[in-house]
C-alpha cells in the first residue's frame, strides 16, 4: 500500500501548547510520535510557509516578506519547486500560493487571496463548492469569526479528503489571529481542533502518517517595540528604509554593522531586547541579494513585540497580546514511526515527505529528513 | 510547473556551468537555466504592465487592508 500523508498546519502552536491535559487527542499524537520543536527564523509567516513547503530559505525562495515597501509580494515572486511539484497534493490555505497554479490535484489559496472572484482555485470548478459554503480565505478579527474559519476548513477537509491524493495539507490561520489578539482564550481553539481530531484520525486510518506543524510558535506578549521610532531616534531615517516586518534595507551599506551593534546594544528594564540578524547570518543562496540587509525581532520571550503607529519607540501593547516565537512544533506519527523527541528546522518538513512518498529528495535544500 | 526538453550550443552550456560551479548559488545548470527565464519573463511581465492573473487595484488595497488590520503594513 503506497503511504497518504496528511499535514495539519498550525499558524503559530508550540509543543507546550499542544500537551496540555485538556488535548487528549494531540497529548496522544505526541506520545505516538517524533516530537520537537521546529525552527523558523526568521518567525514570518509569509516567509516560513514557502521554506516548509520548498525546504529552503528565502534566499533560495524569494520570498522574504508579504511585501517590499508598497509592493506585495505574491506566489508567482516564489523560485524554489514546492511539494506539489513532486506529488499529487490537496493544498488548502497554505500562505503565499495566491495566484494558484495548476497542480497535479486541488489547491485552494491562503493569505493574500483578495476573493472567491480571484485565481484562487485549482481546478477552477471547485469554487462552487466554496462558494456554496460560504468560504472566506482569512477571518475576522471576531472570536465569532474565527471558530467560523476553524469549521469551514472541517468541511474543507470532510469533502476533499475522498479525493484521490499523495499528500493533504492544509494551514488553519485562524490559530495565528487568535494568538495574536485573544492569546488568554487560545484553549478552546485546540480544544475545538483536538475534538475534531479524534474523530476524523479513527474515520480515515488509510492515511498512513499525520504531521502537526506550526511555521513558528507563540507566546504571550505585553510590550511593543517601534523599529521607525528607533530609526528616526538615531537619526539614521535618510539610510534606512523599512521595507517589511522589521525588515531593514540600507541605502549605505557602510552603516551595517553601526546599525546591528546599535540595535542589539539597545535596552529597555536595562536588558537587551532585540535579535538582530545580518543578512547573511539567516539567507544564502541567489536571491539571498534580494532580502533585508537586517532584520530585527523583539525577544518575544521577554513580552516584546513590532509595533507600529505608536509614539514611543517603547510602549504597552494595545491590541495585540500574543506573538511568534522562533520556534514552532513539529509531531509526526504513523507507520513505522519510533516515537522521539528532537528539536528540527523548518527546512526538514520538506524532505521528511518526499522519502515518506518515496521520491528522491533533491539537492541543494537547507533541511535533512526526520526520518 | 512545466517539464519540457531543451537543446542548447555547447560552448554556451560550458560558460553557464562554469559559473554555477564558480558562484555555487546554483546546485545544477539547469537551474540557473531556469532562473535566467524566470527574470525574462517577469521583465515581459513588468513590460506588459504587470500580470493580470494577479491584482486589480481593489483587490490589492483589500488584501493591504487586511494586512494592516493584522498589524503587518503600516
Amino acid at each position: 500500500m503506497k503511504n497518504k500523508i496528511f499535514v495539519l498546519g498550525l499558524d503559530g502552536a508550540t509543543l507546550k501548547l499542544l500537551d496540555r491535559k485538556e488535548l487528549p487527542t494531540f497529548q496522544r499524537l505526541i506520545r505516538r510520535g517524533i516530537s520537537g520543536t521546529l525552527l523558523s527564523r526568521p518567525a514570518i509567516t509569509s516567509v516560513a510557509w514557502p521554506s516548509m513547503v520548498s525546504g529552503v530559505n528565502a534566499g533560495k525562495h524569494n520570498i522574504f516578506d508579504f511585501r517590499r515597501g508598497d509592493d506585495l509580494k505574491l506566489s508567482i515572486d516564489k523560485k524554489a519547486k514546492e511539494l506539489w511539484d513532486y506529488v499529487k497534493t490537496i493544498a488548502i490555505n497554505v500562505p503565499m500560493t495566491f495566484p494558484v497554479r495548476e497542480i497535479d490535484g486541488v489547491m485552494i489559496s491562503g493569505m493574500m487571496t483578495p476573493s472567491l472572484d480571484s485565481k484562487c482555485v485549482h481546478p477552477e470548478k471547485e469554487k462552487d463548492f466554496l462558494k456554496s459554503i460560504n468560504y472566506a480565505f482569512e477571518p475576522d478579527i471576531t472570536p465569532t469569526s474565527i471558530e467560523e474559519g476553524i469549521k469551514t476548513k472541517f468541511k474543507l477537509i470532510d469533502r476533499y479528503i475522498n479525493f484521490d491524493y499523495e499528500l493533504f495539507f492544509i494551514v488553519f490561520r485562524e490559530y495565528d489571529v487568535i494568538q495574536h489578539f485573544f492569546w488568554n482564550d487560545n484553549l478552546e481553539y485546540y480544544q475545538l481542533m483536538d475534538q475534531y481530531l479524534k474523530n476524523f484520525l479513527k474515520e480515515h486510518n488509510e492515511i498512513t502518517h499525520f504531521f502537526v506543524v506550526s511555521d513558528h510558535g507563540f507566546t504571550k506578549i505585553d510590550k511593543t517595540f517601534n523599529l521607525e521610532k528607533f530609526i528616526e531616534q538615531q537619526a539614521y531615517s535618510q539610510f534606512i528604509e523599512v521595507g517589511g516586518w522589521g525588515a531593514l534595507y540600507l541605502k549605505d551599506k557602510s552603516i551595517k554593522e553601526t546599525v546591528v551593534d546599535s540595535l542589539r546594544d539597545f535596552k529597555d528594564n536595562g536588558k537587551t531586547i532585540l535579535d538582530v540578524y545580518p543578512r547573511e547570518e539567516i539567507y544564502w543562496g541567489p536571491y539571498a541579494k534580494e532580502g533585508p540587509d537586517i532584520v530585527v525581532s523583539p525577544k518575544r520571550q521577554l513580552g516584546y513585540t513590532l509595533g507600529m503607529r505608536t509614539n514611543e519607540v517603547i510602549e504597552k501593547s494595545d491590541k495585540k497580546n500574543g506573538c511568534h516565537l522562533e520556534k514552532g512544533v513539529v509531531v509526526l506519527t504513523g507507520k513505522d514511526i519510533i516515537p522521539t523527541k528532537k528539536d528540527y528546522k523548518i527546512f526538514d518538513i520538506f524532505p521528511t515527505i518526499l522519502k515518506l512518498l518515496g521520491k528522491e529528495i533533491p539537492d541543494g535544500i537547507d533541511g535533512k529528513s526526520m526520518i | 510547473m512545466k517539464k519540457l526538453t531543451i537543446e542548447i550550443k555547447e560552448k554556451e552550456y560550458d560558460v553557464l556551468n562554469k559559473r554555477v560551479e564558480e558562484k555555487k548559488e546554483f546546485t545544477s545548470v539547469e537551474e540557473y537555466i531556469s532562473d535566467i527565464i524566470s527574470q525574462v519573463v517577469d521583465r515581459l511581465r513588468d513590460e506588459e504592465g504587470g500580470d493580470d492573473e494577479t491584482y486589480s487595484k481593489e483587490d490589492e488595497e483589500k488584501v493591504k487592508e487586511r494586512l494592516k488590520s493584522l498589524g503587518y503594513l503600516d
